[in-house]
């Protein structure tokens, strides 16, 4: 009778899952809530919060809620958000203002108000346009005024002399081009066809210098000028007459790399810099790219190289000085080679169909992870520097969402002198089976994932 | 046709402890190998929740029952105890086939026991009934 009467208990425990009541409730605090109940059997609290005080009325009970005098959203652990950035009031260094978590809560500053914040903007104190890294752009008017003022740049007879009254123009054409300090110009230096064409040439080129050394002694940076000769090439009047011979001995300046109001079409995406910290970096040889080319060639290298290797999806974002290329992300294996599809472009890991008993016992008694990669190139002039922060997998399909999808001319014809890198950041991520990718900030083949992707090895061939 | 309680019992409690012994062996291992990784309570949640209920009651009885010592030689109907067995059987099966096919599924194990969590009760409802009615049942 005893164990019959056991049976019925426990199967009425397994079955329904009941509970058996055998010790009488008591209730201290007197809420309403019996104290085996009350998760506060001492403070008399509400009986929707097990018995618990919520002072706040926040929802949250006190003993969980970090700020129980006021008010505020569960996510923050009851804390108060004002400005609604996500961050708790008392965490957020600027409590009124929104502002991202990256600056500990408060707005980027922004000194000339161009909505371009100091750390994104080229030109910090001077008002611009984002498409142009926050530098101000050269409008079309402004563009005709220069190629007035280059028109009038005229030089003495076989000499790098010019007229007195081309100094009183170069004067105009750097205070104007000290307007826009973002703007990069080539400086073209021509010559009539009186005497050989090396030593027109050469003259050519002195001219342009001259130009140059005057702009740069007058407040120019030296990083936007470049001087080319072109010898007697180039004639825009007849080299027969006295007149044409004089035309055609000058120097004329052309825009290079800066948008102007008919290129708002090329607008470009910013790419953070400083980045965010990379799983590793791989500088690539200049061989890679040859010389004297232009930014477009060097990115038509790469895109073919890409390519090649299966990246079709890219994104293009402007950088200071030059362009960002960033991949789609990849799923790849441990060693860093890309695995084969269909899992390489999608979230879901790798799946061997093989069904051997030793497959089968490696998936039954080990972790499945997936890793995964992005890879930046930067092709800039400037210096790359990164921030304390990895990105997020989410945030590096973002650029590839966000990216231009090609390279506009503005950046394009810009030239790949000796002052440009091109840097690979790449972008590791590892994403256990049941939890969330999170970045790599080590990764294990250091220098080695241009290599394992074929991308090193197709970018050396011509 | 009869068989004597003693001998249904033992059939029975051998059944569930050696299947329940494979299982928890099975796990054991994936544990220690890392396979559950930072879910260790997900999947051992996963076997308390399949197989504590019946067999903390076959336990229950084993050991009631050793104490209780039968002056007279206790019946069972055969039905009952192949009722028992063999829902017993195919529940402890399924339980078996739903920890190796982690091997071979695409689904992440967590939301696959998950998953098998639903139908598991069906079946566990199902075998409390079948083993309650073969101890009840019994006959002096």
């Amino acid at each position: 009778m005893i164990i019959r009467t056991i049976i019925i208990i426990l199967l009425v425990v397994s079955i329904q899952g009941c509970r058996i009541r055998l010790i009488p409730d008591y209730d201290k605090d007197k809420d309403g809530v019996a104290d085996s109940k009350d998760a506060c059997p001492d403070v008399a609290g509400i009986i929707g919060m097990n018995g618990c005080p919520d002072l706040d009325g926040d929802g949250i009970a006190d003993k969980d809620d970090a700020c129980p005098d006021s008010a505020g959203a569960s996510q923050f652990s009851g804390c108060p958000d004002s400005d609604g950035d996500n961050i708790a009031d008392k965490n957020d260094r600027c409590p009124e203002l929104e502002g991202p978590a990256e600056n500990g809560g408060c707005p980027w500053p922004d000194s000339d108000g161009d909505n371009v914040f100091d750390k994104d903007d080229g030109c910090p104190s001077v008002k611009g346009s984002m498409g142009n890294n926050g530098c101000p752009e050269i409008s079309d008017v402004q563009i005709n005024k220069l190629s007035d003022y280059s028109k009038a740049l005229f030089f003495k007879t076989a000499k790098n002399q010019l007229t007195d009254a081309s100094y009183s123009i170069l004067q105009s054409v750097s205070e104007l081009l000290k307007e826009y300090p973002s703007a990069q110009f080539v400086i073209e230096g021509h010559t009539d066809d009186s005497g050989g064409d090396a030593q027109n040439q050469q003259l050519s080129q002195v001219r342009a210098e001259v130009v140059k050394n005057y702009l740069i002694e007058h407040g120019i940076s030296a990083d936007r000028l470049q001087a080319i000769g072109y010898g007697e090439s180039r004639p825009i009047a007849d080299n027969r007459t006295k007149r044409g011979k004089f035309m055609n001995r000058r120097v004329e300046l052309r825009l290079l790399g800066s948008s102007s109001s008919a290129n708002a079409g090329n607008y470009m995406p910013i790419f953070p810099i400083p980045a965010p910290q990379a799983s590793d970096v791989e500088k690539l040889q200049r061989r890679y790219f040859g010389e004297g080319k232009t930014l477009e060639q060097v990115n038509q290298k790469l895109q073919s190289a890409l390519d090649f290797k299966g990246y079709t999806r890219k994104a293009y974002f402007s950088v200071n000085g030059g362009f960002a290329l960033v991949t789609q992300v990849e799923q790849t294996k441990t060693t860093g080679i890309p695995v084969d599809l269909p899992y390489r472009w999608v979230e879901e890991i790798e799946f061997s169909e093989e069904f051997s008993p030793g497959d089968i016992i490696e998936r039954l008694f080990t972790a499945k992870v997936g890793y995964y990669r992005c890879i930046v190139f930067v092709v800039s002039d400037q210096i790359i520097t990164f921030t304390d922060s990895p990105p997020t997998k989410g945030t590096s399909e973002y650029w590839l969402r966000k990216g231009a999808t090609s390279l506009p001319s503005t950046i394009g014809n810009k030239l790949f002198n000796a002052t440009y890198n091109v840097t690979a950041l790449i972008y590791q991520f590892e994403k256990p089976e049941n939890d969330p990718a999170k970045p790599i900030t080590t990764t294990t083949i250091p220098g080695r994932h241009l290599v394992v992707t074929g991308i090193k090895n197709k970018l050396s061939q011509p | 046709m009869t068989t004597t309680f003693e001998s249904a019992k033992k059939k029975l409690a051998t059944l569930w402890f050696v299947s329940s012994g494979i299982i928890f062996l099975i796990m054991l291992t994936q544990t220690i190998s890392g396979k559950f990784d930072n879910h260790l309570g997900d999947a051992w949640g996963w076997f308390i929740q399949s197989l504590m209920p019946t067999l903390s009651l076959v336990c229950t009885i084993f050991a009631f029952d050793t104490e209780d010592v039968p002056t007279s030689v206790r019946i069972v109907d055969p039905f009952h105890f192949r009722a028992a067995f063999s829902v017993s059987l195919f529940y402890l099966i399924v339980l078996l086939v739903v920890i190796l096919a982690i091997g071979i599924t695409k689904t992440p194990w967590v939301l696959w026991l998950k998953q098998s969590s639903h139908y598991l009760a069906v079946f566990q409802g199902i075998l409390s009934v079948a083993v309650g009615m073969f101890f009840i049942k019994k006959k002096a």
